[in-house]
């Protein structure tokens, strides 16, 4: 078999595994759908509490909706990074890089999981948003939203395998990634722009996740706060980048793990 | 005699696990802070700076109680999946222990443990927000959560069983967790939510707990406000029932054990 066939194989494989996995866990997706409205309504009003004035505000509302679409996004990407933890733990990873796969590969398998995670979570908040709280869903360039997406899951699958790889000696990765969940979409422009203090705003900018989660929210909003060419260029260069690194820090993964007979970065 | 000498070994036993896991308390500790600080910035932005301290304290302990319950609501859940994995279950269940002493040796554990990291959040708070002389009040909310936690430990025991029946632990805390921090008004006044919603937080032990902590620490409590505790023991006692039926038809269906 070539070894073009042989990876597309290898990938196939990893796809369905994750599948397989999660429609294991059917119970996984009923629970995720019942309790995705609540954690909704404990997340708007949390932020909401202090000016709740704004629940009369559909451009407020909506903004705030898209907001937690990344956050579901992030979230369901950030978790990923956990599995690499997981498989070395219970002893898979060993028998994944004897298969010739890589790790990269094997967080495929993973990732499948976070995708349909996505597609079926960012629907429901969406749903959940107009029938529990009357908001108007509007996205004001769908053509940009649709980049804006593409170029996030791209960059957060990276970034979990990133992740994946600094965390994999830790025996609760969780708390790491519990912690970055909420960081990360928070500080780097899933709140609208427009809605923080000047000073605030030109900080967030140095976020290098703002300009793969700013697009989503500006795209719905149309306040886009620097030219859109300009944050998906810089976002491009960004994913490029961190694809990069996710390669090379598998890469001293793996010669480490052949050294040392374990698997750990430090 | 037998079963609190049973019940002491096993706290014993679990806090020393839970003492090698810093990790976890840095983050109970760690995580109310975070996320009221997170919300506190984005109602400083959504409010332009009119944001008050006190409505950060009110998140801040939202938050905190918000953890013990989701921790405590959890605890028996995770208590038996983790024993089935690691075999450490097959080992209880060998030795002359009731599962129920087991089960609420882990529980008293989380609330030791909880009470734990509310003090340490609870105090930072009260001096940032209040002063140094409120501390005082950190003493009376341990002794009210040592009362009011109890109800709690019935709500555990019946996800606990729910856990056995749907055999993972993770859909059905993720559940009830969701349901628990969205109604009991942690974060927010309970007002905010629609009426049935609004309801159920009150059916539920944990927003007289939150309310209640918060009155203590900032010393606007009333004695009348205890009284929905004594109706809310109704949940430990129910607890105990369920946990016994579902006890006794799970080793009759399994024959041996749970």
């Amino acid at each position: 078999m070539s070894g073009r066939a042989a990876f597309i194989g290898r990938v196939a494989a990893e796809l369905e595994k994750g599948l397989i996995i999660y429609s294991r866990y059917r119970i996984w997706l009923l629970s995720d759908l019942i309790s995705w409205p609540f954690w909704t309504i404990f997340f708007f009003l949390s932020f909401l509490m202090y000016s709740p004035s704004l629940l009369s505000s559909q451009y407020h509302l909506n903004a705030f909706t898209w907001s937690f679409f990344t956050f579901i996004l992030v979230s369901s990407f950030m978790w990923a990074s956990n599995f690499l933890a997981t498989s070395a733990q219970e002893g898979i990873l060993e028998y994944v890089i004897m298969t010739g796969s890589s790790i990269r590969e094997h967080m495929l398998g993973r990732s499948v999981v976070s995708f349909i995670d996505l597609a079926v979570g960012g629907p429901v908040l969406l749903l959940i948003s107009a029938a529990g709280f009357g908001t108007k869903i509007s996205v004001a360039y769908p053509h940009l939203m649709l980049v804006s997406l593409v170029l996030a899951s791209a960059f957060f699958y990276f970034f979990s395998s990133m992740l994946a790889a600094l965390l994999v000696s830790l025996r609760s990765p969780w708390i790491i990634i519990n912690v970055a969940q909420f960081i990360i979409p928070f500080t780097s422009g899933a709140i609208p722009v427009e809605v923080l203090p000047p000073e605030i705003r030109s900080t967030i900018t140095y976020s290098p996740f703002f300009y793969v989660i700013h697009p989503i929210v500006a795209s719905a909003t149309g306040q886009y706060f620097m030219p859109p060419v300009l944050v998906f260029m810089v976002g491009g260069i960004l994913c490029l980048a961190i694809y990069l690194a996710s390669r090379v820090l598998e890469d001293a993964l793996l010669r480490r793990a052949l050294r040392h007979g374990k698997f750990t970065l430090f | 005699m037998r079963a609190l000498n049973q019940l002491a070994g096993i706290v014993e036993a679990e806090l020393r696990a839970l003492a090698r896991e810093a990790g976890v308390f840095i983050f109970v500790v760690f995580f109310p802070f975070m996320f009221s600080l997170l919300t506190y910035g984005a109602g400083q932005a959504l409010t332009g700076g009119e944001a008050s301290p006190t409505q950060w304290f009110y998140q801040l302990i939202g938050f905190t109680i918000m953890m013990i319950a989701l921790t405590m609501s959890s605890s028996s859940a995770w208590y038996f999946r983790r024993g089935m994995m690691t075999g450490r279950l097959e080992y209880i269940f060998a030795a002359p222990v009731s599962p129920l002493t087991a089960v609420l040796s882990s529980a008293l554990t989380s609330v030791i443990f909880n009470i734990a990291s509310f003090i340490v959040v609870a105090a930072i708070g009260v001096i940032a927000v209040y002063g140094p002389y409120y501390l005082v009040n950190v003493i009376g909310v341990i002794l009210f959560l040592a009362l009011a936690l109890l109800p709690v430990i019935g709500f555990n025991l019946l996800v606990g069983i729910l856990t056995i029946f749907f055999r993972e632990p993770e859909p059905v805390t993720n559940l009830i967790n969701a349901v628990v921090s969205s109604v009991s008004g942690f974060t927010y006044p309970i007002i905010l939510l629609p009426n049935f919603l609004q309801i159920l937080g009150q059916v539920m032990p944990y927003s007289h707990i939150v309310n209640g902590a918060r009155d203590i620490l900032a010393g606007s409590f009333k004695y009348v406000q205890l009284s929905p505790h004594l109706f809310l023991l109704g949940y430990l006692i129910i607890g105990l029932i369920v946990f016994r039926v579902g006890e006794i038809t799970y080793v009759r269906k399994s024959g041996v054990h749970w």
